[in-house]
């Protein structure tokens, strides 16, 4: 072949790849160019999920009762791992099983995930280290969960997407999840994600955040005496509600039972026959229908009365008792005789304008609607049933709420536990108001109704829940409990609702106790946890009650009339002080008793004078304490070390008169 | 010739020192929000500790049983209330 030829031919080859690679370009570049595009997308970004955080819960003071945060999981690739000991040793540190650093360190396996998760700040050193991952994970911290794990709920894992498994973390997931956002990550030449200064394509909407109704002091409070109860009286369980009556707000809600560890909430969920704890309903019905008069009385047999062929009894029984004193001493055979002057469609339509036999509808899954039978399904004894509190079946919550319809004023309100919602914008999305569901009763049909509550806990079968210097009304109940499928059983229900204070009540206080074993009445196995309650929540700053409303509730009692605390011989006490207004327009007197240290408790006349004691040099909190262990008051005049005392130290000065006490800043 | 290659490799450089320089920032700004992660885990944490050790649970049964006290009963509770317009 010439060389020509073969030149031309080389040329030929050439031009013909070039032209090859021109239209495979053109083909490439205009024809294929979304498919190849979309090809170098998914090599170079990968797609992201960034998850919203999930809303936190508040009690109604703002105290977090649950939150997220973000811990880290921790995975190690066993066969990547340079080295073994430098391993063993930061698990080890970190708190992981003994088990789970064997397994993090057996070479037959490729991925072992490690259990639990960690704080981000725990687990620096070991993610430092070659062959082990790091994935972030949200998880719950819930505050005090003994107390409020029933209203709370929790949240469950599912496939890798965390929502409420029960509680109010349930009932609001869909406010509280948010929704997630999206963000587009780089690849680097191995595929793996590269990091990106740019904000998420999608910004993840965090959740809402819920406040509650429930008062976290409160529920602690309930909480603790209600197990303190059940192990007194060596009960199965039992149930505290504490309701606001003015707007229906649910301050407490707490449940216990022994052995059991479920996270359901009974208050709401498991209804129970209430006993006695009816009577005042049906005394303001039959008030209301002017049935009846508070002094009306009723022939009650001695405490023995045969009806449809059924023996009623009473505690206390008495020849004969007015309407007040059948609720004062729960005297069934007076309730049932009083009764028996309303219909059998009366009687229904009293409880059932109660709220009795339907569900609130609070905001919380599978709430009970109770038992309450129409007339036409009754036996012959049931109309007596029902005004013993017998054959109906109530929630703890609803029981409570058709109190707090007497408390108000004849209102029955729907209970509420969410306060308000707000958005991730910080706009209110849900707030809680004050919904009437029915007017029961008129206001003095109802203040009747809480004088003869009054009356129970003065005089009647609940004086162990009096207290000293406030008002108490409430109904004591004693129910024989319903075995499932064997009737009555020899166990009881003991219950107490109260309201505090009687005359304007701020709390309605249910007190259920279960099998009581020790006592099995209302009045000495619930009445005095209430009394308890309300003790520790008087005590405390932050229980919901409006303090300026109990100082004036305060009743003028002398200290000496007092129950005796057990250290009783280590103080004496004042008469009744009234600080007087200083003009016709102030507030009402601030009335108190004033405990006074006491020194010369032997003597009975005035004490003597005595010597201030030096206390130059002590801090100021030691010098205080030093001049009221000498029974002196104290006016502090600054900070710091005590610097001196007016009058002197050494000076001879009366019992409870007012040192001052100079300190150094 | 020379001038665009010179051009084209110098425009090049820039782009890939600019990309290294973002990824460099980015992974920054990343180390940044995990360390405030961190730190708001921690503090997340220490607000539990410090909200469970506080609370009437725990703190109870110790001054009870340590310092002797009680929950006082409703006469050993003094509420004062202030008068309107008073400081």
């Amino acid at each position: 072949m010439p060389r020509l030829t073969r030149i031309a031919l080389v040329h030929g080859a050439l031009a013909l790849f070039a032209l090859a690679l021109v239209v495979r370009a053109g083909q490439v570049q205009l024809f294929q160019r979304a498919q190849w595009a979309a090809r170098a997308e998914r090599q170079h970004f990968a797609s992201s999920t960034v998850p919203a955080p999930r809303g936190s819960i508040y009690d109604v003071r703002g105290a977090p009762l649950a939150m997220s945060r973000e811990m880290t999981r921790l995975s190690v690739a066993p066969r990547e791992v340079a080295s073994p000991k430098a391993l063993e040793k930061a698990l080890s540190r970190l708190g992981v099983p003994r088990s789970g650093v064997a397994r993090a360190t057996d070479t037959h396996r490729a991925w072992v995930p490690l259990p639990g998760s960690y704080l981000p700040s725990d687990v620096q050193d070991v993610v430092s280290l070659r062959g082990v991952y790091a994935e972030p994970v949200e998880e719950r911290v819930y505050t005090e969960r003994a107390a409020t794990r029933r209203v709370v709920g929790w949240v469950d894992d599912r496939d890798g997407e965390r929502r409420g498994g029960g509680g109010l973390e349930l009932a609001l997931d869909s406010l509280l999840s948010g929704i997630d956002g999206r963000t587009t990550l780089a690849r680097d030449s191995r595929g793996r994600k590269l990091d990106q200064a740019e904000d998420a394509e999608v910004e993840p909407v965090a959740g809402a955040s819920v406040t509650l109704t429930i008062n976290q002091e409160l529920q602690e409070i309930s909480q603790r005496a209600l197990a303190q109860a059940i192990e007194r009286t060596r009960a199965d369980g039992g149930d505290i509600v504490i309701i606001d009556p003015h707007d229906g707000g649910i301050r407490a809600m707490a449940s216990e039972r022994v052995g059991d560890r479920s996270f359901g909430s009974p208050v709401i969920s498991e209804p129970f026959e209430p006993g006695s704890t009816v009577k005042p309903l049906f005394a303001s019905a039959l008030l209301q229908r002017n049935l009846a008069r508070p002094t009306d009385t009723v022939k009650t047999e001695n405490g023995v009365y045969t009806v449809e062929g059924r023996t009623i009894r009473d505690e206390h029984p008495a020849p004969e008792l007015s309407l007040a004193d059948v609720i004062k001493y729960s005297s069934n055979v007076g309730m049932v005789k009083f009764v028996s002057r309303m219909s059998a469609r009366d009687e229904f339509e009293t409880l059932r304008d109660f709220g009795f036999g339907m569900p609130t509808g609070i905001a919380l899954p599978g709430e009970a609607a109770g038992v309450l039978r129409e007339p036409a399904r009754w036996s012959r004894q049931s109309a007596a049933s029902l005004a013993m509190g017998y054959e109906v079946s109530v929630t703890p919550l609803q029981l409570a709420i058709a109190y707090a319809a007497v408390a108000n004023g004849g209102e029955l309100l729907q209970p509420g536990l969410v306060q308000e919602i707000r958005g991730s914008d910080g706009k209110v999305v849900y707030e809680h108001e004050r919904r009437v569901v029915r007017r029961v009763m008129t206001p003095e049909v109802a203040e009747k109704v809480r004088k003869m509550l009054m009356g129970v806990v003065k005089e009647g079968t609940a004086k162990s829940a009096a207290l000293v210097n406030y008002t108490l009304g409430g109904k004591t109940g004693t129910a024989r409990r319903v075995d499932p499928g064997h009737g009555y059983s020899g166990t009881y229900t003991a219950s107490f609702v109260g309201l505090f204070p009687a005359e304007n009540p701020e709390y309605v206080i249910l007190v259920k106790v279960d099998g009581p074993r020790e006592t099995i009445y209302g009045a000495t196995a619930a009445a005095p946890v209430l009394k308890i309650v309300l003790e520790a929540a008087i005590a405390s700053r932050d229980a919901a009650l409006d303090r300026s409303s109990l100082a004036s509730h305060a009743a003028l009692v002398s200290m000496r009339d007092a129950p005796r605390p057990e250290y009783a011989d280590t103080v004496e006490y004042a008469e009744p002080v009234v600080a007087p207004a200083r003009s016709a327009g102030d507030a009402p007197p601030v009335r108190f008793d004033l405990p006074v240290a006491a020194h010369d408790s032997a003597g009975s006349g005035p004490a003597a004078p005595r010597a201030v004691p030096d206390v130059r040099g002590l801090p100021v909190r030691l010098a205080v304490r030093e001049l009221h262990r000498a029974g002196f008051h104290v006016r502090l005049s600054g900070l710091g070390m005590a610097s001196g005392t007016s009058p002197e130290a050494g000076v001879q000065a009366a019992p409870g008169s007012v040192v001052r006490l100079v300190s150094s800043r | 010739m020379a001038l665009v290659l010179v051009s084209f490799v110098l425009v090049a450089a820039s782009v890939i020192w600019r990309r290294t320089a973002g990824v460099e920032q980015a992974a920054e700004l990343r180390a940044l929000r995990l360390r405030r992660a961190q730190l708001e885990a921690r503090k997340a944490q220490l607000e539990s500790d410090i909200r469970r050790i506080s609370s009437r649970g725990v703190l109870l049964p110790i001054v009870e049983r340590r310092l002797d006290m009680h929950v006082p009963n409703d006469t050993q509770v003094v509420i004062l209330t202030r008068a309107p317009g008073a400081r």
